[in-house]
């Protein structure tokens, strides 16, 4: 019997994509500051939301829209960095504790929106975009969501690849990544550089939650239950690597799509079983190749998480 | 005394809650060679980080140029001239040589001379011009070595702390290592060496010292601490 992939190879671009968009600014955040950031999630929600609301309820255009939910997610983030994070930081704090700190910022957010969401009636939404055919693939169609989704994803990995190697404020960013202290006695102002690096995580994150809602019916828990695919693709490039986070992103799409549609053909597993598939990525990455893509040890990092930093 | 461009006061510091470095005065003179010396674990390095702003400072203060620096963060400290090559991760590795030498010069105005001086530094070093695109972390140890002095100079820093520059390396590029620590010396910027290898940093000084647990035990011209009983037997040993 022959399966027909064309659909879950069209699904497998489309979410990998967006999961590529989630995972890059996650990568970004923890590389520049060790924080693996929980309240990712939260950035992929309400850019998730703001697009929706915007869209369905005030009749502005998508890419107004989603403009909107960029900016408010990195200005959610940023604040996240200032309010909670940069002065733990700033303290001594054990990335264990900020690790922790992230998911009650996270928890904070989520039940403001569920707050939002319940008083105005809208616990699921969905952004008015209509969603039109473009051509045949297979039995499957090309629509305009793939025709957004996908150039958007390239556009903005070329533009942060430009930004990280062809710009100073690119390149010191990926000094702190690598070594801060010798970033600070560079010159490198690491807390006001930092803002950049949040920025960027936050607005992306926002933009992939506004593109996602444009397809799926999204509510206020939307982003914490991709969070787990959004580490397994930043993982398997060893948290820290660009162009792993890329690889990742889209290796957790195919799994998903294309993995549990054969799954389900060979072996008859439930296709509700699909977000176990990041779960057993994150394990295998784990057990078998501790060091993701890009020869970073993620275990080692993760074991680092419980020992104490030198306070400055 | 204005001739100091460092006074560092009763200094006590560590990581965390220890107290690694108790009660020190040092003194750097401007344009000189200053080195300190003394044990593997006697604090050298931490006595270092502490000037750049590094560690926890407990108690005291540290003078550069007249103005009080102790509470000042590392960057801004960098910016006013202090440039320091740490003992380890003295480099960016995932960073291209010629990045590493960029951001060396980052807060510098003009990138023209940035530029300028990453071509000068790779005259000197061809081995870094051979290598420039590649990432810093591929270099052996010497040339890392190399490439973390160049760093450092790229900010064009008044005084530059150098951490064991030459450890570990063959005897042919720590002979290179101390004549560039002889010409940076000659261009008018005041140097601190801190080395285990005591005999060949005093040879080489103006001013040492000596430390062991923490403390400042011993200070003199290079030639009165070798010439000192005590400090020959305890730390070079009778031949
Ligand atoms: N980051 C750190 N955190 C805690 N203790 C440290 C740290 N770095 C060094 N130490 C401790 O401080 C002491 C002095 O170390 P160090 O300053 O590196 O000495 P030296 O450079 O003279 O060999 C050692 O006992 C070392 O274990
Ligand atoms: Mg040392």
């Amino acid at each position: 019997m022959a399966i027909d992939l064309t659909l879950p190879l069209l699904n497998s671009l489309a979410l990998g994509s967006l999961y590529t968009l989630m995972a890059l600014g996650l990568t970004i955040t923890f590389s520049v500051t060790r924080i693996p950031n929980f309240a990712h999630a939260e950035l992929v929600t309400v850019g998730g939301y703001v697009t929706a609301v915007l869209v369905n309820f005030m009749a502005l255009p998508p890419h107004i829209a989603l403009l909107a939910a960029f900016t408010a997610s990195a200005i959610l983030a940023l604040s996240m960095d200032e309010l909670v994070f940069k002065p733990l930081y700033k303290r001594g704090s054990r990335p264990l504790f900020l690790l922790v700190a992230s998911i009650g910022v996270g928890l904070i957010v989520r039940y403001i929106l569920f707050s939002l969401a319940d008083a105005t009636g809208n616990i699921t939404i969905q952004t008015n975009v209509s969603v039109n055919p473009i051509m045949r693939f297979g039995r499957a169609y090309i629509t305009t969501f793939h025709a957004i989704v996908i150039p958007a994803t390239i556009a903005i990995v070329i533009a942060l690849h430009i930004l990280f190697h062809y710009t100073l404020m690119g390149k010191a960013l990926r000094a702190i990544s690598d070594n801060e202290d010798l970033a600070r006695v560079s010159g490198i102002r690491i807390y006001r550089l930092r803002r950049v690096a949040w920025l960027i995580a936050g607005g992306v994150a926002g933009l992939a939650g506004g593109l996602w809602s444009i397809s799926l019916i999204i509510d206020p828990n939307f982003g914490w239950d991709t969070l787990l695919r959004i580490f397994a693709s930043s993982i398997l490039g060893g948290l820290t690597s660009f162009w792993g986070t890329i690889i990742g992103g889209y290796i957790v799409g195919f799994a998903e799509n294309i993995g549990i549609a054969l799954l389900n053909t060979w072996f008859g597993i439930n296709t509700a079983y699909r977000p176990l598939i990041s779960f057993a990525i994150i394990v295998a990455v784990f057990l078998i190749r501790p060091r993701g893509f890009a020869g970073i040890d993620v275990r080692n990092i993760v074991s680092r998480l419980v020992v104490s930093r030198p306070r400055s | 005394m204005s001739n100091a461009i460092i006074e560092a006061r009763g200094v006590t510091a560590g990581y965390g809650k220890s107290v690694i470095i108790e009660d020190n005065d040092i003194v750097i003179e401007r344009g000189k060679i200053t080195s300190i010396v003394g044990p593997n674990g006697s604090g050298k390095s931490t006595l270092l980080k502490t000037i750049v702003g590094l560690t926890r400072l407990f108690a005291g203060h540290i003078i550069y140029d007249g103005h009080e620096i102790t509470r000042m963060q590392p960057e801004e400290r960098s910016r006013i001239g202090i440039g320091y090559v740490p003992q380890v991760a003295n480099i960016f590795p995932n960073l291209t040589i010629v990045e590493n030498l960029e951001i060396g010069g980052y807060m510098r105005k003009s990138r023209e001379e940035v530029k300028r001086d990453i071509e000068e530094v790779m005259d000197i070093f061809p081995v870094l011009r051979e290598r420039a695109r590649q990432k810093a972390g591929t270099l052996s140890g010497g040339e890392r070595q190399m490439l973390a002095m160049a760093r450092a100079l790229m900010a064009k820093p008044n005084i530059l702390l150098l951490d064991e520059p030459a450890a570990a390396l063959a005897p042919i590029v720590v002979s290179r290592i101390f004549a560039k620590i002889r010409e940076i010396v000659s261009k008018g910027i005041t140097v601190v060496l801190v080395e285990q290898h005591a005999k060949r940093a005093l040879e080489l000084c103006d001013y040492g010292y000596v430390m062991t647990s923490g403390r400042v035990v011993m200070r003199g011209s290079g030639k009165e601490i070798l010439s000192d009983e005590k400090f020959v037997e305890a730390f070079l040993g009778r031949r």
